[in-house]
């Protein structure tokens, strides 16, 4: 046996018989043997000190209070995180729902935009995209003066392709075109116009 | 009624929704929750962070104990793994200077009564927090909690024969740190 063990062992009571009084004599006989089990028992000795220590009574009242007061918030606490998860989705929802929205106020606003803003080029190309959601009036009433050539085209160029051209063609730029279109009355010029869109787009 | 068999009725008890036995057990064994842990980490604030998260795994756990071993066995093993997992996050935190100020603050807040009594705790606490955690933990079962190398060896998951040399070595580092004291 390690003589470390054997000191713990004496130490700690767990020799015995032959073993003990063999040791024992060995410790007497040695000093600095003696010495070391006496600083070991002394310091062992002093840890006798902790296992009474006069304490406070009032802190070990409070544990139990203590712990019941932190099970009861946690029960609250798991609320906590969806809530949480919740709001944040909803904001999500919101944020989202309001994107779409605004977005098509813009496209509304684009079909918006006054006639006064095209160009004759740019008339064609919305004239040829939104004529079908825009009624008759919205394209005949909204149209300035300065585009009043462009309808003139068109109804010329109606009248070519219907074939009537050798019989019912004439200059638009002359006053005989405009008398023509003089005399037809409104009825007749919405219906031409619808004509015209109905064909052409 | 022996203590096992008190042990296992207030467990019985608590398994089938009475709260007041769960009451008793921590009012029985709260004390030596406590003092374990503090033997560990040196200081009462530690400590007494550990008493409340053992009661919070006993409280959770005891459905599932099957008196495979005693109860306080059961309750030391608890107090010993939070114990050594504190003192790891707070080396950790030591290492990256992020010290624990309540901690510090609360060096002065002790229920320990006298003075004298004080200082002489402070005095073998600072020993204990010289040596090496395992040591330490053996060291304080058998020297101040008294129990049995058998007893420790299911506490901790050691070897007997390892233990025996774990305590020696503590018992001669203390012995070592006292006399350079001297």
């Amino acid at each position: 046996m390690k003589n470390e063990d054997k000191i713990r062992k004496y130490i700690e009571g767990e020799l015995s018989g032959e073993e003990l009084i063999n040791f024992k004599k060995e410790i007497n006989n040695l000093p600095k043997l003696k010495r070391e089990i006496d600083s070991l028992r002394n310091a062992l000795n002093q840890f006798e000190k902790l296992k009474n220590v006069n304490a406070d009574e009032n802190y070990f009242t409070y544990i139990l209070p203590h712990f019941r007061e932190g099970t009861s918030k946690q029960k609250q606490l798991k609320l906590k995180p969806s809530f949480a998860l919740g709001s944040i989705l909803l904001v999500l929802i919101a944020l989202i729902v309001f994107f779409i929205t605004t977005n098509k106020e813009e496209v509304i606003k684009d079909e918006q935009i006054t006639l006064q803003q095209l160009d004759n080029e740019e008339l064609k190309t919305y004239l040829n995209n939104y004529s079908q959601d825009l009624t008759t009036s919205q394209l005949t009433e909204n149209i300035p003066e300065e585009y009043d050539s462009l309808f003139n085209s068109m109804i010329a160029d109606e009248l070519s392709l219907n074939g009537y051209s050798d019989e019912y063609l004439v200059d638009i730029t002359s006053n005989e075109f405009y008398n023509i279109l003089e005399e037809l009355s409104d009825e007749e010029i919405e219906n031409i116009y619808n004509s015209l869109i109905t064909e052409r787009f | 009624m022996t203590e096992q068999s008190n042990d296992h009725s207030l467990v019985g008890r608590f398994n089938n929704g009475d709260e007041s036995a769960f009451n008793e057990l921590v009012r029985k064994y709260q004390q030596r929750i406590y003092w374990h842990a503090r033997r560990m980490t040196g200081n009462h604030f530690d400590a007494d962070e550990i008493v409340q998260e053992v009661l919070l795994v006993m409280y959770k756990k005891l459905k599932d104990f099957k008196f495979r071993s005693s109860l306080y066995t059961w309750i030391y093993t608890i107090t010993s793994t939070r114990s050594i997992n504190l003192l790891r996050r707070r080396s950790v935190k030591e290492i990256f200077s992020l010290s624990d100020s309540e901690a510090d603050k609360a060096a002065d807040s002790d229920i320990i009564k006298n003075l004298e009594n004080k200082e002489e705790v402070k005095r073998l606490e600072k020993h204990l927090q010289k040596i090496p955690v395992k040591q330490r933990e053996v060291f304080v079962l058998r020297t101040i909690d008294g129990l049995s190398y058998e007893e420790i060896s299911e506490i901790t998951g050691k070897s007997v024969g390892g233990l025996k040399s774990n305590y020696f070595h503590a018992l001669k580092k203390i012995t070592a740190q006292m006399q350079n004291e001297e």
